[in-house]
Parts: C-alpha cells; sequence; structure tokens
C-alpha cells in the first residue's frame, strides 16, 4: 500500500537500460588496465599505503601540531598572587599595645614594615606585615581578634598581593584552570630595566636616571634608580626589617670615603653620622659596594645608601614608580629613611643648638640652575598639579614664617617638616634670626647683614 | 560485472539525483577505477555485487563530501589515461523519471543511498547494513520506512499541483522559491506523520 504510489517511480528507474553501453565501459576498463591504472603496489603494507594515500591530510595534522606546540610555549604575565598584606595603625604613644605586639606568636618581624606620619598632629605608627598566601582563615581571623580586641589598632586591612610572572600558555592554561603552578620563567634584568624606563618615561622622566641592576646576597632583584645630575642628598635603606639600633658608627669614616672615591660631595656630614649613631649597637661586615653597607647581623639583608638627586619633584616620582618595582621584585619588606630631613636635623639641634653646627647643616635651597629646570619640568603635564600644590604651601608658609620674623629659605617639603616642629624649636630659630643658605650661599655675609639690622 | 551493469549504473545515476551527468559520469569512472585497482580484495566472486555497490557508494560520498578533508584530497588517488564514455542523459529521461530523480534529490545521501539500494539494486536490509557501515538492522529498516514516507509526501505533493511537479522537474539545481516551498511543506508533513 505504502509503495504503490512509488511503484511507477521505480519502474520508471528500473526501466533505464544501459546495457548497449556495456562495451563502451568494457573497453575503458581494457584500456585502462593495459595502460593507464596506477596500481598501488600490492606489497605495501596497509600503513605505508594509508600514509600515502593521505600525505597531505597528515602534512596538515603534524603543521597545526607544531603550530600548536610553538604556540603553548610562547610565555604570557599572568598575576601570581605571592600573599597577603594585613595592615593596621596605632598611636605612637601607645606604648603598652606596641610591646603586646611582640606577645603574638603570628607577629613576623622578618615581614613586618612599620612607617610613622604625623596626622592630626597626632603621631601614627603604620603596619605592614606580609603573610604567606596559604595561611588559612582561622589563622587571618586570630590575627584580626588579637589586633581588634588590643583597642589602640585602627585602620585593620587585608589586601592581596600579586606579582607579575611569565609563564609558557600552557603553563598559564594549567594555573588558570587547576591552579597547577609550573616553575616560572625567570624575569632577566634587561626586562626589568626596560620596564622601569618603560613608567619613567610614562611619568615624564626621561634622561634624568641611571638605572642598574644587581643580585645581592644572592637575592635577586634589586634596582637601583640613580638619577644623572647633582647629587646633594641621601637616602638609607634598610631590607628585611626595621632597623632601630644598629651600630654604623664606626663605618660612616668608610661610608665618606667611599663617596668620595666616586667624587660624590657629601653636604652633610655631621647630620649623616648623627642619623647612623641613632640607629648603633651594630657592627658593620663590610663595605662591599660604593654605595651599600652591610651587617652582619643574619636577620637584615643590607643596608643600601643611595644617592640621589636634590630636585624634590623628580625623586618623588621616582621614588614611587621605584618603590612599586621594587615590591614586587623584593618579596621582603622595605624601609625607607631618607635624610637630611628637617625634623630630624632640628631634634638633633633641639637640645643643644650650636651655631657652627646650625651653619653647617645643609638646608637645601634651590640655586638659580635648579629653578630653572624645575621650570622646565612644569611644562610636563603631570608636574603641573604637584607644582601648583607646592606653590599654594609655599606662599601660605612663607607667609606664617614672615610673621614669626623668621628667615629661613627651605623647599616646600622641608617648609611642612618644618611646620611641624615643636614651639619652642621654632622659638629658638626664631630669636637666631639667621638666613641659612647652602653651602655655596654665603652665609656669613648674610648673618653680618642680620646682625646689623 | 556484466550481469550486474545495468542496477549498478542505475544505481549510480539515481544516486547522483540532483547532480549533473558528468559528475555522476566521474562518480561511475572513480567506481570503476577502484574495483579494477582493489579486485584483489574480493575473495569471494559472488560477493561481487554488494562489494562493487558498496564502492559506488564510497565513491559517491569521496566525490559529493563537504566536509573540511575535501580540499586536501590526494592528487595521487587514481589517475585514469583516458575518461570513461558519459552514459547519462537527463534528456532521454520520461516525466516520472525525472520527478523521482528531483524527489530523491531532496532526501539526504544516507537515506537515498539506504533506498535505492533496496528499490533498484534488490539488496536485504542485511546487506544494505553492511554497505553502509550500519551496526544494527533496525536502523536501517526505520531509515528505509521513514524515507519512504518522506519520498511519498513529496511525490504527492508534487503530484497535488502542476506547479509544483513543474518546478521539482525543472533541470538543474533545485534553488526557486517554489521547490524549497515544496521542500518546506513535505518536511512538515512528513513531520505530522512521524507524530
Amino acid at each position: 500500500m505504502e509503495d504503490n504510489t512509488l511503484y511507477k517511480y521505480w519502474d520508471s528507474v528500473k526501466s533505464e537500460d544501459f546495457s548497449k553501453s556495456f562495451v563502451e565501459v568494457e573497453n575503458f576498463i581494457r584500456k585502462e588496465s593495459f595502460f593507464g591504472i596506477k596500481k598501488t603496489k600490492s606489497h605495501e603494507s596497509i600503513f605505508i599505503k594509508t600514509i600515502s594515500e593521505n600525505k597531505v591530510k597528515y602534512a596538515v595534522i603534524v603543521a597545526s601540531l607544531i603550530i600548536l606546540f610553538l604556540s603553548g610555549k610562547v610565555p604570557i604575565t599572568q598575576n601570581k598572587a605571592i600573599g597577603k598584606v594585613v595592615s593596621w595603625s596605632m598611636n605612637k604613644n601607645s606604648n603598652n599595645a606596641i610591646a603586646q605586639l611582640d606577645n603574638f606568636s603570628w607577629l613576623d618581624k622578618s615581614n613586618l614594615m612599620v612607617s610613622d606620619t604625623v596626622i592630626n598632629n597626632e603621631e601614627v605608627l603604620n603596619y605592614k606585615m606580609l603573610i604567606p598566601p596559604e595561611i588559612d582563615k582561622s589563622q587571618l581571623s586570630l590575627i584580626q581578634t588579637n589586633l581588634t580586641d588590643m583597642g589602640d589598632v585602627y585602620g585593620y586591612n587585608v589586601f592581596p598581593v600579586y606579582e607579575p610572572v611569565k609563564r609558557p600558555v600552557y603553563a598559564a592554561a594549567l594555573y588558570s584552570l587547576f591552579n597547577f603552578d609550573m616553575s616560572s620563567l625567570p624575569v632577566n634584568h634587561a626586562e626589568i630595566i626596560n620596564d622601569v624606563s618603560r613608567q619613567l618615561e610614562i611619568a615624564g622622566i626621561e634622561d634624568e636616571v641611571d638605572i642598574d641592576f644587581r643580585d645581592l646576597n644572592n637575592i635577586p632583584g634589586i634596582a637601583y634608580i640613580v638619577p644623572k645630575k647633582k647629587m646633594d642628598s641621601l637616602r638609607i635603606k634598610l631590607h628585611n626589617d626595621i632597623v632601630r639600633n644598629v651600630n654604623i658608627e664606626k663605618s660612616v669614616g668608610n661610608i665618606k670615603k667611599s663617596l668620595e672615591q666616586r667624587n660624590i660631595a657629601i653636604n652633610a656630614d655631621s647630620i649623616i653620622e648623627k642619623i647612623v649613631i641613632k640607629l648603633n649597637d651594630r657592627a658593620l661586615k663590610s663595605l662591599s659596594y660604593d654605595n651599600e653597607i652591610f651587617i652582619d647581623n643574619p636577620e637584615i639583608d643590607s643596608i643600601i645608601i643611595r644617592v640621589e638627586n636634590g630636585m624634590r619633584k623628580v625623586n618623588e616620582k621616582t621614588k614611587n614608580i621605584q618603590d612599586s618595582v621594587l615590591s614586587r621584585m623584593h618579596k621582603k619588606m622595605i624601609v625607607d629613611i631618607e635624610i637630611p630631613d628637617v625634623g630630624k636635623i632640628m631634634d638633633s639641634v633641639m637640645n643643644n643648638i650650636d651655631f657652627e653646627e646650625l651653619k653647617n647643616m645643609n638646608i637645601k635651597i634651590f640655586d638659580e640652575e635648579e629653578l630653572k629646570e624645575l621650570e622646565n619640568l612644569k611644562e610636563h603635564d603631570n608636574l603641573k598639579e604637584l607644582d601648583n600644590l607646592d606653590e599654594k604651601i609655599q606662599i601660605e608658609v612663607d607667609k606664617k614664617l614672615k610673621d614669626m620674623n623668621i628667615k629661613i629659605e627651605m623647599n616646600p617639603g622641608e617648609m611642612k617638616e618644618f611646620e611641624n616642629l615643636p614651639d619652642s624649636v621654632k622659638s629658638k630659630l626664631k630669636d637666631i634670626k639667621i638666613k641659612i643658605h647652602d653651602h655655596k650661599g654665603n652665609t656669613e655675609q648674610e648673618e653680618k647683614e642680620d646682625n646689623n639690622e | 560485472m556484466k550481469p550486474h551493469y545495468n542496477d549498478a549504473l542505475r544505481y549510480c545515476w539515481s544516486l547522483c539525483s540532483g547532480k549533473s551527468e558528468a559528475e555522476a559520469s566521474d562518480v561511475l569512472q572513480q567506481s570503476v577505477l577502484q574495483a579494477m585497482e582493489n579486485h584483489d580484495s574480493l575473495k569471494n566472486p559472488e560477493k561481487f555485487k554488494p562489494w562493487f555497490f558498496k564502492i559506488i557508494t564510497r565513491c559517491y560520498y569521496d566525490t559529493f563530501r563537504r566536509s573540511f578533508w575535501k580540499r586536501f584530497r590526494s592528487i595521487e588517488k587514481i589517475e585514469s589515461s583516458s575518461n570513461i564514455p558519459c552514459l547519462f542523459d537527463i534528456a532521454k529521461m520520461n516525466e516520472d523519471r525525472m520527478l523521482i530523480s528531483q524527489a530523491l534529490s531532496l532526501i539526504s545521501d544516507k537515506e537515498r543511498t539506504a533506498l535505492l539500494l533496496f528499490e533498484i539494486a534488490g539488496f536485504s536490509i542485511e546487506e544494505i547494513s553492511d554497505i553502509q557501515n550500519e551496526k544494527s538492522i533496525s536502523t536501517v529498516k526505520s531509515r528505509l520506512r521513514r524515507t519512504r514516507e518522506k519520498l511519498k509526501e513529496i511525490i504527492l505533493t508534487a503530484e497535488s499541483s502542476t506547479l509544483n511537479k513543474k518546478s521539482l522537474m525543472n533541470n538543474g539545481k533545485i534553488r526557486d522559491v517554489e521547490t524549497e516551498t515544496l521542500k518546506i511543506i513535505s518536511e512538515i508533513n512528513t513531520g505530522k506523520n512521524g507524530r
């Protein structure tokens, strides 16, 4: 029934007669069998035969696999979690609370960084501690509980820290999919220097600094960013721990000698000495590099004294970039102490003001050349805002100093430090009525003029 | 080969429904050449017919497959010193033959192969499942039933409308709106019957 409809159509197909053409096909077959057909060699194995018949196909497969393999080897950059940073703040005068910190088992001083700031005329210690990524939630909550229970702690915060690593595509895929961390490719020095240079260029600082890179005590990844121009201030960078009591007094002579050998003038030797003396009780091992000091305390990797350019604005920009690069490359904590620091200078002379010592202090002003350079720097858009801010501060501080009848020329950063000085010091300085210049200036002449007044 | 010659050519020609005479000749030529090349693999001469029809089917798929690999077909596959004479001629087809040819072109290759092997070549379902490399006989059975219904619907729809019949019988590629509409109608009807 179902096929009745199709019968006649099938019949029409079956009625087709090709038998007359058989002779033609037969001739074709005979002809081909005699002359034409390239018969595959029967003794060839199936494997060889398959390969030879499909060699183009296999060639494409092999080429695709090679491309896939090669593309898998191309390194790409990923962010790898290197830990978490717990940060909190405490009042500097909360001695009991600060002492209490030492009782916490989780406190790892080797990964702790402390910096002090002044907020609303109140000295505040800012703590930052790096904790490993494998720390579990219970430990983290213990830290939070301990700190919050102390009462004097505020601003508790936890945030992850990432480090850019380069991995081949396949390793990156494994890491992304399964969190399977294959060893990352080493980042070479040239890459880091290029990276730093690029960031400096973005910040508008070109041809201002030299970039060097060294491995220090087998710890890779210390980048030095040294300004090319006039050097009139020093920075001491302490690695690996907060160093309060390190005796490097004996080595000050070595520092000076080393720096003098490099034709770097030190304008504030006595001040450096005083700051350094504060870090007493530890002996220096040697002065290994031109501007580095190694200390025999195994907890402390090194002290690096970095020579900086006097142009504060350039240095501020450089410092930010440099710190970000250093924090990425060096997992250990770094503490910066910058000298000369007006606040510390004033501390050192507060109890016993010595006129001669005060004269020798290098309270820096801008000379004509530097002012000209600053004017040029203002052309950079990214510095304009900073300049405007400094100008405002300068005007404000100038007015206050004028009211106090104090004639001290300082740059805006130093002015801010001056503002924080105790009133007793301010009043003493007011009484002195001197105009302090840099070492090039005619200080004595100014004094005479003041005396005449 | 002679006893099966007519069936083989009818099968090949019907299998190439919707294709040109030259394309059908090409399939036939490739089939004949492959059969000559691989005649050693035919161990039982009594099985010549299914063996040869299997070669025709494979040659048809190889010629018209649209896979990625088609563009990488080996140029050394089989080279012939001459061409087989063109044995197929659409002009010689009567109205019914032309209609079934065009209707066959509207169904899938697998369905067309199964139906033609059964109706034209006279193979059993077991033999068809072997030629089509199907593991299950029931698959072939259901395929045959489904294809018959589909083909019947197409033919009936074409017969009911002179316009449809003409457009279905239109030589060349089926691309005109009427034929496409006809195809859709038949598919809808087949779907209804399936329920």
